[in-house]
């Protein structure tokens, strides 16, 4: 029994000499140390062996199995280094090539326009103010001089957020303009010194949201850039002086200008200003449907109950708003035909910019 | 908004090539969307391309010119049947300068077919050769020359022309008869060319929703005097007979309903308004229905002050013989009402309702019952006009998802001072159209 053991061991030791690839390994494994090889079925018959002998031939049984594992994982280890090495000497590997270039990330063009705007007015001196796209009913209609059924909410389809019947004429909605800011902005700054509150000149850009049909001009959501100014003597030739300015700053010193009135909750009176088309100078082209003038933003005074609203005395105190979508003169500037573009994450669009 | 330029000038005399008018409007805070021609022409310092800058085109401008020499007012003298084709007639025509027979197959012509000559010539709106119209076959407005040719051999050089092929409407079903005393070898343009405004009208100049409304405002922009001023509707009609003792009015809440007026006219006759009524309403972007209806429509949208028109004698009726009570109220738990466009509704706490001593009649300021609607039997008409809370209207056509003119005005808040000046002028217009008094 032993040397039918010792037998089995040099027959597979000399069988693994033979063996050169992967598959070969596998089959001298089965063939081998699998369960039906030899070595296998002498632990089986253990039982049948007279007691006496038993341990000797147990012992002698674990020793050869273990020999052939070690020799196995010997030869398998040798095999994986002959592979390697073989594919080292097969193909070439400069390790001196330059490595992948990642690709670079850029600027959203609605932060661009966004980021060009906001220096515009930087330099006049207006400060960025941000604030939550998360509103009250209050801080986006109510305080802005919509009052509950209001033509003018007509205008605008929001998205309120479902919080049950708990908040009655308040509920919560995405902010459909950024003009809530213009509240927030105004109590922030007039309760440093509520007898005597600072002048302020900010710009407040961010997200809006609106509950529209999407199509090639609306979007549910979108960017605007709203402006306010409040103090003591600020006139309308203020706003006129301030936005005609802007208007050269980003489109050229050659640029007109036009206030056309309009109407506004938030404001009164109320005005449209159009510049003159960039694209033909102001000829007629298809950019401003032979028009010659581009809208571009609402604008207005502060309406008293506004300010009083946000803290500030409307007979000591007056101030202009303006607000205007960068997608829309990005769209102008780059003659972008579809404003879905902006959010549809498509590299080829936004590679461009 | 659409504002006939004709109708604007029944109360302003205006003076500015049309495009000018529309520049001055859109800066002053009515913003033209669009001018669409029916028959003027643009000015001609604007015309074609003219690289002045200050020739370019603000206002959007569609529509159809008419030529003067081409586009003419004409009289049927008799209708023919045709010799090939049952579904054609011939018409015997004179426009001014020589009689022609032109081929139509219009069917409104065909009950005058072989009556031989007509007692009161039909007239007609006349397109001759070489006349640029829309093309009546195709949707929407192409253009088209009309060329000479023949019809199942008879040959066609002119043509009686549809709203469609002069761009008033897109009525195709058949050619336009002109109200009789239209003048015979006059060019169109001259009789009825007009060109459309297109207004975008902002809350806070809900005045103007109406062609009063903008006569106004052209007024103060180019300091002319209207022509009219809004108490000529008081002073109206001073000589009827006094409504007194034939209906009476009930305001429960005086905060829900400031005004109710009420008019009553006696002895009409339901039937197609006269053409120029037609024609003003379409050019609004109205359908015109019968002259009952087209009359309270006109009023209001001449002077902003939605009407209703009930059947009187449904009133009288439902009251058992005895003067009709009208009674202004909201509408009790579980109310209902059927609304002209059919539906049956179920109405709210805070609904405000005109009713009769019987039950809800309407929806204030927002739409009629079925049951009182003006019927081709109606022989007389109760007409009311009222003042509601803006407020109020604004709640209701929100929880009824129920729109109208009436409710767009009514929504966005008219003067109780309107109520008495829009049923005296829908009482003028009806007497004029219906031959009622």
């Amino acid at each position: 029994m032993l040397e039918e053991l010792n037998q089995i061991l040099i027959k597979a030791e000399s069988a693994l000499q033979e063996v050169s690839d992967d598959d070969a390994l596998e089959s001298w494994r089965v063939t081998y140390m699998g369960r039906s090889s030899p070595l296998m079925s002498t632990f089986d018959r253990l039982g049948q062996i007279p007691k006496e002998d038993r341990p000797a031939i147990g012992r002698r049984a674990n020793e050869v199995k273990r020999a052939l594992e070690a020799a196995l994982a010997e030869k398998s280890e040798a095999l994986r280094q002959q592979a390697l090495q073989r594919s080292l000497e097969t193909t070439q590997l400069d390790v001196t090539l330059p490595g992948r270039p990642l690709p670079l990330g850029r600027l959203h063009p609605s932060t661009q326009i966004l980021r060009e705007i906001t220096y515009i007015f930087a330099e006049m001196g207006f400060q960025v103010y941000r604030s939550r796209e998360v509103e009250t009913d209050e801080y986006n209609f109510q305080l802005l001089n919509f009052p509950p059924n209001h033509p003018a909410r007509e205008m605008q389809d929001s998205f309120y957020i479902d919080t049950g019947s708990e908040r009655g004429d308040n509920p919560v909605l995405l902010r459909t303009h950024t003009s809530p800011g213009q509240i927030h902005a105004m109590r922030e700054y007039s309760t440093l010194n509520p007898d005597n509150p600072p002048s302020i000149r900010l710009i407040l850009p961010g997200m809006c949201f609106r509950y529209e049909q999407v199509n090639v001009r609306y979007e549910l959501q979108f960017t605007q850039v709203e402006g306010l100014a409040v103090g003591e003597s600020i006139t309308f030739s203020n706003l006129k002086g301030t936005l005609s300015d802007f208007a050269r700053r980003l489109f050229g010193q050659q640029v007109r200008t036009r206030f056309r009135a309009s109407h506004f909750p938030f404001t009164e009176p109320s005005a449209e200003m159009d510049v003159e088309c960039f694209v033909c100078g102001g000829a007629g082209c298809p950019v401003c449907k032979r028009t010659g003038w581009l809208e571009i933003l609402g604008c207005g005074m502060v309406h008293p109950i506004v300010l009083t609203n946000g803290g500030y005395d409307p007979t000591r105190f007056t101030g202009f708003a303006f607000g205007m979508g960068p997608e829309r003169i990005s769209m102008l500037r780059h003659r972008i035909e579809d404003i879905r573009y902006f959010w549809a994450n498509d590299l080829r669009f936004l590679e461009q910019f | 908004m659409k504002i006939p330029l004709s109708w604007l000038q029944d109360f302003v005399e205006i003076d500015l090539p049309i495009e000018e008018l529309a520049h001055r409007l859109t800066m002053a805070g009515l913003e033209i969307e669009e001018i669409r021609l029916v028959g003027l022409t643009k000015s001609t310092e604007i015309r074609g391309d003219n690289p002045d800058p200050r020739s370019r085109r603000e206002t959007k401008i569609s529509g159809l010119e008419w030529s003067r020499d081409k586009l003419v007012v004409a009289a049927i003298l008799e209708v023919m049947p045709h010799p090939n084709a049952d579904r054609l007639v011939l018409c015997r025509l004179q426009d001014g300068e020589r009689e022609h027979t032109v081929l139509t197959g219009a069917p409104n012509l065909f009950p005058y077919k072989g009556l031989g000559k007509l007692e009161s010539p039909l007239k007609v709106a006349y397109a001759r050769e070489g006349a640029q119209i829309f093309d009546g076959h195709q949707p929407g407005q192409v253009p088209t020359i009309l060329k000479r040719t023949k019809i199942r051999g008879v040959e066609s050089y002119s043509m009686v022309c549809s709203e469609k092929e002069l761009g008033i409407s897109d009525e195709h079903e058949g050619v336009i008869i002109l109200d009789s005393d239209a003048p015979v070898g006059v060019p169109l343009v001259n009789y009825m060319g007009d060109a459309v405004l297109d207004i975008a009208i902002t809350p806070n100049i809900a005045r103007n929703a109406n062609v009063f409304g903008v006569a106004r405002e052209v007024a103060a922009i180019t300091k002319k005097p209207l022509r009219v001023s809004l108490d000529r509707w008081v002073e109206v009609l001073a000589e009827g007979d006094s409504i007194d003792g034939k209906a009476t009015i009930e305001i429960q809440d005086a905060e829900l309903n400031p005004r109710f007026v009420l008019g009553l006219i006696r002895d009409i006759q339901v039937k197609p308004s006269p053409y120029w009524v037609q024609r003003r309403l379409r050019l609004a972007g109205m359908r015109p229905i019968n002259n009952i209806v087209d009359a309270t429509n006109y009023a209001m949208w001449e002077i902003g002050e939605p009407l209703h028109a009930f059947d009187y004698d449904v009133l009288v009726q439902r009251a058992g013989g005895k003067p009709p009570k009208i009674i202004t109220r909201t509408a009790f738990p579980g109310e209902r009402l059927t609304t002209l466009d059919g539906v049956d509704r179920s109405l709210d706490n805070f609904t405000v309702l005109v009713c009769d001593s019987v039950g809800p009649l309407s929806i204030a300021g927002v739409m009629g019952g079925l049951e009182s609607e003006v019927t081709s039997a109606t022989r007389n008409v109760l007409l009311e006009g009222a003042a509601w809370n803006f407020i109020n209207i604004r709640k209701t056509i929100t929880s009824q998802r129920l729109q109208s003119e009436a409710a767009y005005r009514f929504s966005r808040g008219v003067h109780p001072a309107m109520a008495e000046r829009g049923v005296k002028r829908g009482l003028e217009l009806m007497r004029q159209i219906t031959g009622g008094g």
